[in-house]
């Protein structure tokens, strides 16, 4: 469904000089799938995710959407940052329905989904909540709410347990590693609702290496105890 | 409140006994007594030219707000607009008001309109600093989301950068309304038959100073009252904001 063919990424910076971002990301993600990016901050993984929803244009390669090139911002996506980003002036309720409200959708017709979403996501009773009534980790599935009530076929998270799970690693540890989420798919969608209280995604993959997110697409869920987990959310040893 | 309070009382009974105990001139500066006596023999003619400087002010004000406002969204929207308005209002910053006063008195009259103007060249520039300030810092993040469902820009600026920007366009009308009290009264100075600053200049010049002194005390109390109201209006409109700094206050506060 998502393709990814030898994408790479270049910006300019400041100073003049070209940035590489992504080099050369070939993937394919297929309906109703979750995958994971894992690396270390800074190896472009929020790039890649700004890329696959036609925020950002490639520099090289393309990226087709069941067939279609993405060269702008299509509304089929929901995205979950790595902080709430609410806004402060909305109720819970509200703040759901924003997405329906910036894409010309009927509040009304939308109202029975968020409350479904609401509840799903264990915030019954704090509908009529502001967001600084809530704490943090709840803002955040408000957040994630807010980029399924329009249905999307596709979830981008970019690192959306950060406020939730927080394990402290032992200090000195190899430099924590963050997940950037791509998902997929209703299938994908649930998971990722749930993956907080199950500490990790489930289908998994892996990387390691420094600058360029490698990819590993993989089913079974990622219950190992190995070093190579201290870049994924579950506490591996 | 009542610590402030009692420090101002403290002082004004320190003033007023001093001046008893060493019998300072009142026409140089007046007891505090003599202030509070004074404002009420006068407070019809007081009030009268209040109202006056009240009106000058809000019409400043009011005019800063509707050109400030604008200017910021201009300001923030477009780098060609910003590259040729920025330094253009930085100059008009630079220049004292008190050195424009005069001409603009030349070019406008004698009348309310050359108050009104100045209090607006006072007080219009914090307005846009701080609107364009706020307008600049909508999260990254809400403007991609914005993107990503195609909203058009005037949707996202109504729906997201303009709310977001208003706790940064109510510090900026906060500092505003107190430089439009300013504006209008040194307009008044320049040249006015009417309005406090008018009152003050005359008292001084015959001596009347328990009148000058009142005169100030009734601005200071429409300056005190106009920053309560603006207080009062962003708690109104943007209470969120007003909350979040009650919290960082209680870590403040013993």
């Amino acid at each position: 469904m998502i393709e990814l063919a030898a994408v790479s990424k270049t910006y300019r910076s400041r100073h003049g000089e070209a940035v590489r971002a992504v080099e050369d990301v070939t993937l394919d993600v297929k309906e109703k799938e979750f995958v994971s990016l894992v690396g270390p901050s800074g190896c472009g993984k929020s790039t890649l995710l700004k890329l696959v929803s036609g925020l950002t244009p490639v520099t090289r390669g393309a990226i087709r959407i069941r067939g279609q090139e993405v060269r702008e911002p299509f509304p089929d996506v929901g995205f979950v940052f790595q902080s709430a980003v609410l806004l402060p002036w909305r109720t819970v309720v509200d703040n759901v329905l924003f997405s329906i409200e910036m894409l010309g959708g009927s509040r009304h017709e939308h109202r029975d989904r968020a409350q479904a979403l609401i509840e799903l996501a264990g915030l019954a009773g704090f509908e009529r909540k502001y967001p600084w009534e809530l704490s943090g980790g709840m803002q955040q599935r408000v957040a994630i709410c807010r980029a399924l009530v329009h249905d999307p076929s596709i979830l981008l998270m970019d690192e959306p347990f950060g406020a939730l799970d927080g394990a402290p690693r032992p200090a000195g540890a190899r430099a924590r590693r963050r997940a950037a989420t791509a998902a997929h798919g209703r299938h994908g969608v649930h998971a990722g609702l749930q993956g907080a209280e199950r500490r990790g995604p489930e289908p998994h993959l892996h990387a390691g290496e420094p600058c360029a997110p490698q990819l590993r697409t993989g089913s079974a869920p990622c219950w190992c105890r190995r070093a190579c987990c201290s870049a994924c959310s579950c506490s591996g040893s | 409140m009542l610590v402030p309070t009692g420090v101002l009382l403290g002082v004004l009974v320190l003033w007023e006994l001093i001046w008893r105990v060493f019998s300072v001139p009142q026409f140089v500066v007046p007891l505090p007594s003599g202030i509070l006596v004074e404002t009420w023999q006068w407070r019809g003619y007081l009030l009268w030219h209040g109202w006056v400087t009240l009106y000058e002010t809000l019409g400043g004000f009011a005019l800063s707000i509707a050109v400030g406002t604008p200017l910021a969204v201009m300001i923030v929207y477009s780098p060609t607009l910003r590259r040729a308005v920025y330094p253009l209002l930085v100059v008009t910053q630079s220049v004292p008001k008190v050195a424009i006063a005069p001409v603009l008195l030349l070019l406008l009259g004698a009348g309310q309109t050359s108050k009104i103007v100045v209090a607006f060249l006072v007080a219009f520039f914090p307005i846009v600093v701080d609107t364009a300030t706020g307008l600049a810092a909508t999260p990254p993040e809400l403007l991609d989301l914005s993107r990503s469902y195609r909203a058009s820009a005037f949707k996202t600026f109504m729906k997201v950068r303009f709310p977001m920007a208003l706790p940064f366009f109510f510090s900026g009308l906060k500092v505003a309304v107190t430089l439009s009290v300013i504006g209008a009264v040194v307009g008044e100075f320049v040249g006015s038959d009417q309005g406090l600053g008018y009152v003050i200049v005359s008292a001084t010049s015959y001596w009347k100073s328990n009148l000058a002194f009142a005169a100030m005390l009734l601005l200071a109390v429409m300056a005190i009252g106009l920053f309560a109201l603006v207080e009062l209006a962003e708690r109104l409109v943007c209470p969120w904001f007003a909350f979040s700094r009650e919290r960082a206050d209680e870590g403040v506060r013993l």
